[in-house]
């Protein structure tokens, strides 16, 4: 299945979807996972079906369509466009110029076809083998030279584009991102940069040998030139005949005049001294200087024109492909393509969750009748398992308080009547409710503090006393600060822990 | 309708703490006073939006004894106690009076399994009973859970009591139950009916895996933390506000330690803590223990001057190999050789040296400071965010108290690693420091940084098993 769909993909990515997709990687570095999730969520398409590319493509599309960050894909295509256009220009401008330079002609001298076939097909060529052992051979040896324009190129687009934190962001706390954002360009997508790097030379190339050779053509239809050759070196004629054709070994199933005969040739070397054609005098010397024109105009095509053509041409395909074939398989992209179609495993409340609750301290417990403590009622809350001597002579011993009445509750309704009945007598003695530590008052304590503020007093306390009975003797319970919090939840100022009424 | 439970018991037993635990959710809220859960809260487990089974936390028994008293209140034959308990229900729910108790009973008389949470820290007390009752006549399997809150030790007359009235009774600390306790429990709750088992297989398979997910996101939030402090630095304005060489040190440190944080932020939410304490070490460097630049912190984690040695020439020597590629070779094979040399030396002068003082250059003419250049520096952090990672697996939600990352006397997970994982690793990290790309740089880093932490897993050997803190969740 995987084999035909990858037939049959055409990927959605173009370059400036590519570098939006690696700003929202960069940016998403930063944000809070739970936020990229919830986001994410309803993008991420049934994991069945998804084919990576595609989802990523629709998640990008998605995102673009909310994220109201500045998107650097369209900008830094726009940026490039120009860059294109001015090494178009310019290439133009020196690709005229070069000519002219090559081709200046004051009638008294030549025309030297020497420093032309220097320019454009020596250095021709070796930029192509350099291009050529650069792309291919580097690909198998990884150790060859060249490249320093490249480096300069990319080095100088990261650096552009680690200047620019506007690219990514209108704010300026996220200036990190853009760091984030060249790092991963030039970490994951090197070779497609060096391919517009290239392309952008190549452009260069292309307007600086098209026209070189429009300017060639009409300069020598304007002008009558002369052409010859020197050079302080000992080159004979034969020699130069030989590069001559070798040269022209392209072009010459043209046939005709595409390349300069020997004769030619050796008619057409140059002396200085005697400022004249070596063969000068003979009738084939005068006709054969303007023979060499046609040679040149197709050594600019052959060495120059075409080959940065076809390079440009293989560029423009290769980055195709190379967007085509996209991974994604670094570990950003890994971790949103994972959060698209993992499986969602989550526990999902059905409400609002509860906050707890905040302790208000408004109703401080404020055990005024300090002066008659002395008699007290015992409340033996629950299994409180002491005896009820057992509590007396702890209370007598720590508190001054002396049970006169004592009484176990769990709670219950037909406890009621006893409890009713112990509060009408001694209407105003505080009631001590001895309890294990662990049984944090609740509603059932609250039941009985209505009853007390009904049958007893609205102002007899209410004291708690936790007792630990573990030991032999028993003891304060050690941490009583829920205990106090518990307690602050009546609201009642008249009732409180007993340690605090002493 | 989908299998559900009932967490019930005594208020401030640890029902909300156990359900925290259970689901990973540190904003339920917990609290040492009564009444902090009002009504039953339902949690719904669901895979890709399917739901499978919904875990109730209700408010607490308070007035049991009152209640079961009016249930008694007529003579009800077993078969009617239901009935009996849906009267009361309807007879109470919609008044103030025993609310919480209605709010508690209303899952499971819609069929909720129970779950019944003691507190074992405290001796036993027949006023318990009424609970048990209540439920009992609810006629729903049931199970109950001895939590540990406080220091007492009373499991076994808890035990004895509570096997008179559920199923099963088995342990349960809130605080201290890890992955492989919480799946360890659903694992006995598949038991409790014939509805629960395939609901829970299915949940227990998709935690497993989830937890191997989420130790694989780690790794690549680790990564990036990594790659971002290898290349920090931070750029001066001409006219900064830091005077001194020291300000703007500090200044730097500080820097990377945010960028720490942040990470371990980003951990902490893979891990489900959302609201997590983090005890803020910056804001006291002096409290040196958990701090990234501390002297102790240095001395234990990471890796020893001997084999920082080794791995500086060694990742020095193939990083050197690719600066040579990328400068296309005009290095020839130098970039090799220089690299070694670079990278030994190197590592030589800053393994020496104090992690505050040194190892870095501040570039007088560009104005930046950084990136810090110490050697031991990516062991060191890595160190540290897998520490970090084992605490928070070794974290329930249920706990509040601010997170306490110790890195014990313990070695770094990384000083355990083999020679040749050591090597590779510390390729990555010279490679990462000079900017070089190797082949898919970042995958590399990530999963090497996934087994490591796929490591915390797997038991370690009876050597470094002497404490409970030791302890690792294993998970098959
Ligand atoms: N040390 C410890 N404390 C616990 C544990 N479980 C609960 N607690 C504490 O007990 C108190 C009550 O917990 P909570 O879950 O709110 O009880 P609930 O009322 O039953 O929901 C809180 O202060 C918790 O921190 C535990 O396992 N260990
Ligand atoms: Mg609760």
């Amino acid at each position: 299945m995987t084999q035909r769909s990858k037939k049959t993909r055409v990927s959605p990515f173009t370059m400036t979807d590519l570098l939006d997709f690696e700003a929202q990687m960069a940016r998403d570095t930063l944000a809070d996972p739970e936020v990229l999730s919830t986001r994410d969520r309803p993008i991420a398409p049934s994991p069945d079906k998804a084919r990576k590319i595609e989802t990523l493509h629709t998640w990008l599309l998605s995102i673009r369509a909310i994220a109201a960050d500045p998107w650097p894909g369209s900008k830094i295509q726009r940026t490039y466009d120009l860059m294109s256009f001015i090494a178009l220009a310019f290439g133009i401008i020196s690709g005229m110029g070069l000519i002219e330079g090559l081709l200046r002609y004051d009638g008294s001298e030549p025309v030297n076809v020497i420093p032309f076939l220097a320019v454009y097909a020596l250095l021709q060529i070796i930029l192509l083998l350099n291009y050529v052992f650069k792309t291919f051979v580097y690909r198998l040896f990884k150790r060859l030279p060249g490249g320093a324009l490249l480096y300069f190129l990319r080095e100088g687009a990261l650096r552009w584009i680690e200047s620019r934190g506007s690219l990514l962001s209108n704010r300026d706390k996220e200036r990190p991102m853009i760091k984030a954002f060249a790092r991963r360009l030039s970490q994951l997508h090197r070779p497609l940069l060096e391919k517009y790097a290239w392309k952008l030379v190549q452009i260069f190339g292309i307007a600086c040998h098209g026209a070189s050779l429009l300017t060639f053509l009409c300069l020598i239809f304007f002008n009558d030139y002369t052409f010859g050759w020197r050079t302080t070196l000992h080159v004979e004629a034969d020699f130069l005949h030989t590069v001559v054709t070798i040269l022209a070994a392209p072009f010459h199933w043209l046939g005709g005049d595409t390349a300069p005969s020997f004769e030619v040739i050796r008619a057409s070397q140059f002396t200085r001294f005697g400022k004249s054609f070596m063969a000068s005098g003979s009738d084939l010397g005068a006709r054969s200087t303007a023979a060499w024109w046609p040679f040149l105009a197709l050594v600019i095509l052959t060495y120059g024109l075409i080959p940065r053509f076809l390079i440009w041409v293989s560029l423009t395909f290769s980055i195709k492909h190379t967007l085509s074939t996209l991974l994604f398989n670094d570990f950003r992209s890994e971790a949103l393509w994972q959060r698209l179609t993992r499986e969602q495993v989550e526990w999902i409340p059905g409400g609002v969750l509860e906050s707890a609750p905040t302790i208000q301290d408004q109703t401080l417990f404020n055990p005024s009748l300090q002066k008659t403590l002395g008699d007290c009622l015992v409340l033996r809350w629950r299994d409180f398992p002491a005896s009820d001597s057992a509590i007396e002579s702890y209370l007598v011993k720590n508190f001054g308080l002396k049970p006169i009445a004592s009484l176990k509750s769990s709670g219950l309704v037909r406890e009621q009547d006893a409890l009713k009945n112990m509060l009408e007598r001694h209407r105003q003695l505080p009631l001590v409710v001895a309890a294990d530590p662990w049984e944090l008052p609740g509603e059932a304590i609250e039941k009985i503090r209505r009853l007390v503020r009904e049958q007893g007093s609205p102002t007899s306390l209410i004291l708690f006393a936790p007792i630990d009975s573990k030991a032999d003797a028993l003891t304060l319970a050690g941490d009583r600060t829920a205990w106090r919090h518990a307690l602050k939840a009546f609201r009642d100022p008249h009732l409180g822990l007993l340690e605090e009424a002493r | 309708m989908i299998p559900s439970f009932a967490v019930v018991g005594r208020t401030n037993k640890g029902k909300s703490s156990l359900v925290a635990t259970l689901i990973e959710n540190d904003r339920i809220a917990v609290a040492a006073t009564p009444r902090t859960t009002t009504y039953a809260q339902g949690f719904t487990f669901k895979i890709n939006d399917k739901p499978l089974f919904t875990v109730f936390d209700t408010p607490g028994f308070e007035e049991a004894p009152a209640i079961l008293e009016w249930l008694k209140s007529v003579p009800v034959p077993a078969h009617e106690r239901r009935a009996r308990v849906l009267e009361f229900y309807r007879t109470f729910h919609a008044g103030e009076v025993y609310r919480f108790e209605c709010e508690l009973l209303k899952p499971i008389l819609d069929g909720a399994s129970i779950l019944y949470v003691a507190d074992a820290s405290h001796p036993y007390r027949s006023n318990f009973e009424s609970e048990f009752e209540i439920l009992q006549w609810t006629g729903q399997p049931s199970i109950a859970l001895l939590n540990q809150i406080g220091e007492g030790h009373y499991e076994e007359e808890w035990k004895r009591a509570l096997e008179q009235y559920f199923r099963k009774v088995l342990p349960f600390n809130a605080h201290t139950s890890w992955a492989r306790d919480r799946i360890g429990l659903l694992e006995e709750l598949k038991f409790l009916s014939d509805t629960m088992r395939e609901p829970l297989a299915l949940a227990i398979a998709a935690m497993r895996r989830q937890l191997n997910n989420r130790l694989r996101d780690s790794a690549l939030v680790i990564a990036d933390l990594v790659q971002d402090s290898l290349s920090f630095e931070i750029k001066l304005d001409p006219d900064s506000q830091w005077r001194s060489e020291e300000e703007l040190s500090r200044a730097f440190f500080d820097g990377l330690r945010a960028l720490e944080t942040k990470c371990r932020q980003h951990l902490a939410s893979i891990f489900g803590f959302h609201d997590l304490n983090f005890d803020d070490s910056t804001q006291v460097p002096a409290d040196a223990e958990q701090d990234l630049f501390s002297k102790d912190t240095w001395e234990i984690l990471g890796l020893s001057r001997k084999e920082l040695l080794a791995i500086g020439t060694a990742s020095g020597a193939i990083a050197g190999g690719t600066v040579d590629a990328m400068v296309g070779g005009a290095s020839f094979m130098v970039g090799t050789g220089i690299g070694g040399l670079i990278g030994s030396l190197s590592s030589a002068y800053l393994a020496f040296s104090d992690p505050e003082i040194a190892g870095f250059k501040l570039g007088r003419k560009k104005r930046t400071m950084g990136p810090y250049k110490n050697p031991n520096f990516p062991w060191v952090l890595v160190d540290r965010q897998i520490t970090f990672v084992n605490t928070l697996l070794q974290r329930t939600h249920a706990q509040r108290e601010a997170i306490h990352v110790s890195e014990g006397n313990r070695q770094g997970s990384t000083s355990h690693l083999r020679a040749k994982d050591k090597t590779r690793l510390g390729v990555i990290f010279q490679s990462l420091r000079w900017n070089v790309r190797l082949r898919s740089l970042n995958e590399s880093l990530a999963s090497e940084l996934t087994r490591l932490l796929l490591n915390l897993l797997t038991p370690k050997p009876s050597s470094s098993r002497q404490n409970q803190s030791d302890f690792r969740p294993e998970l098959s």
